[in-house]
């Protein structure tokens, strides 16, 4: 066998890497060439701009192309990726023809979105920071000139038909995208997600109470699959609540703004990841576990640190200077709940 | 002075609407140059843990709102709940039920008046508790059994007392709580005094004070 040329080393990696991420290890049997070769083959491909690592701990590095377009990186199989593209860049195409522009990265989510749900296309849709999307993180501009394959069921024509009548109804306004797919789809804790933000933005001219009021209905929504997730946000809420029944509640409403953002961002990694499974292949599991523990731990890391700087704040205040509800039914519970607090 | 701080002082300064609330402020707005005294047990055992106790008893509560067919005390996290745990979780579900309509105004009501508490009896311990005192495998195994068997079932009373009981040897304390009927001058003649070994053992009995009285 002759030997491979670093050009051909090269060539092979990156193909490798077309298709979805992957370890050193897995790189270099897929490429045939020895681990140390691969190493430094990827270092130079780094350095370069065209890899990154995605995953990087003592015992494994998780290597995808730079252009990898599947959101958080994970490992979906080929055809949703394609199938994704196509219709993408189909409504691009239409949508310049239609309105003689680009659409917005949003407005082009949201169409797919719908597009994908008309036809009944086993396509992923995962929940993402602004509602329903597709797995891949299409940049409008970079479509127009595309041109992909459709080989699957229904025939092209179809999809292309569908495009058109689809876009017929949206406007290139990315809030009212999303409030239209939040209406549609039932998208509860994003609808009062998107109401918080709007009372964080008015800053000290708001309405408090109708605030912490949002963020307990907010924090009720929470699923509860993740403990974890539950608890951070649970002491997330308490801090508020301490704050918010403070002499000055208005005081810390930056920093009570920026930790629900870094703490959104984890709720709907978390939940994008968990729908996500169903489109990797049995083959990929572990390196999708590996991809989603890192994601997670590193938001839940950043989660924690910012929560646990709110509860600093919180527990610093004198409940002299708290507002405790006195009315009937809080003085029960309260009466309930210390009725248990010297059980052994 | 050294105060030894009985839990239901704790309790007292972080409920508004206890009937010792103004006094325990008063008492601590008066604190001086005295030390306020409180035994790891509470501190490092009892309050974590119920605070761990109402956190899963609360999520208990929100599943229960969630899904009207799920029972309390049946997910794996409600292990660490005790059967009177459960059965207050039920009764607060119950309560704030038929008094809200709506489930989330409903967990709210709890969560704010849990985190009331909690936060409390956590800024009672950091700003008023000068020391920590008797760690909780330091106990007295046969002290706390004295006071144990005349303490109607409560071994969190008996460890608190036996705590407080064990460090009057090394310093001179007052025993501090609003609990008449169980923390007497008898109840520490019967376990103590008149105990064959105890009394060798514990010769300095604290006194005991109560915030009634102040």
């Amino acid at each position: 066998m002759t030997k491979k040329s670093r050009e051909e080393i090269i060539g092979s990696i990156l193909n490798f890497l077309d298709e979805k991420p992957l370890s050193i290890q897995q790189i270099s049997e897929n490429v045939g060439s020895n681990w140390v070769t691969v190493n430094d083959v990827i270092e130079e491909l780094k350095k370069e701009g065209k890899v990154r690592e995605i995953v990087a701990t003592d015992k494994i590095k998780i290597i995808k192309r730079t252009d990898y377009p599947v959101f958080y990186s994970i490992p979906i199989r080929k055809e949703y990726k394609e199938q994704t593209l196509f219709i993408a860049s189909e409504i691009v195409k239409e949508w310049k023809k239609q309105k003689n522009e680009i659409p917005l990265n949003t407005t082009l989510q949201k169409i797919a979105v719908e597009i994908i749900r008309n036809n009944n296309l086993n396509i992923p849709v995962l929940p993402l920071h602004y509602g329903l999307v597709t797995a891949i993180a299409i940049r409008p501009e970079e479509q127009i000139n595309k041109n992909y394959e459709w080989k699957w069921h229904p025939e092209k024509n179809i999809i292309i038909q569908s495009i058109k009548e689809e876009i017929s109804k949206h406007k290139n306004k990315a809030s009212d995208e999303e409030d239209t797919q939040y209406i549609k789809y039932d998208l509860k804790l994003f609808q009062i997600r998107k109401e918080i933000i709007s009372l964080f933005k008015l800053g000290e001219r708001g309405d408090i109470k109708k605030l912490g009021e949002k963020l307990a209905q907010f924090n009720f929504m929470l699923p509860t699959d993740n403990l974890d997730i539950y608890n951070i946000f649970d002491r997330f809420i308490y801090s508020c609540n301490i704050i918010f029944m403070s002499r000055k509640p208005n005081k810390n409403l930056n920093e009570i703004r920026e930790t629900f953002d870094v703490l959104w961002d984890l709720v709907t990694t978390n939940m994008f990841l968990k729908d996500s499974i169903r489109f990797v292949s049995h083959e990929d599991l572990q390196l999708f576990e590996l991809i989603k523990s890192f994601h997670i731990n590193s938001k839940m890391c950043t989660s924690d640190e910012r929560v646990s700087n709110l509860e600093s704040i919180a527990n610093s205040i004198n409940p002299d200077d708290i507002d405790v509800p006195m009315d009937e039914e809080s003085i029960e519970i309260r009466r309930i709940l210390i009725e248990g607090i010297e059980r052994e | 002075m050294n105060w030894f701080l009985d839990m239901c002082i704790l309790i007292s300064y972080a409920e508004p609407a206890d009937k010792f609330h103004n006094k325990v402020n008063k008492f601590i707005n008066s604190k001086g140059a005295d030390y306020y005294l409180a035994c790891c047990y509470i501190i490092d055992e009892n309050l974590p843990k119920w605070i761990k106790r109402k956190k899963v008893a609360l999520l208990e509560i929100k599943r229960s709102l969630e899904n009207s067919s799920y029972i309390i005390g049946t997910s794996t996290e409600s292990n660490i709940l005790y059967k009177e745990d459960i059965a207050d979780t039920k009764k607060i579900l119950n309560y704030v039920s038929t008094k809200y309509k709506d489930k989330s105004e409903a967990y709210n009501k709890v969560k704010i008046n849990q985190d009331i508490l909690i936060n409390n009896l956590n800024y009672f311990i950091k700003k008023f508790i000068d020391k920590k005192v008797v760690p909780v495998k330091e106990i007295d195994f046969e002290l706390r059994s004295s006071l144990f068997s005349y303490l109607t079932p409560n071994d969190s009373d008996a460890k608190t007392l036996a705590s407080g009981i064990q460090y009057r040897q090394i310093e001179n304390l007052v025993l501090f709580t609003g609990d008449k009927n169980d923390w007497t001058k008898e109840l520490l003649e019967s376990a103590i005094v008149y105990h064959p070994t105890l009394n060798k053992k514990y010769s300095k009995i604290p006194e005991i004070k109560y915030i009634q009285e102040m």
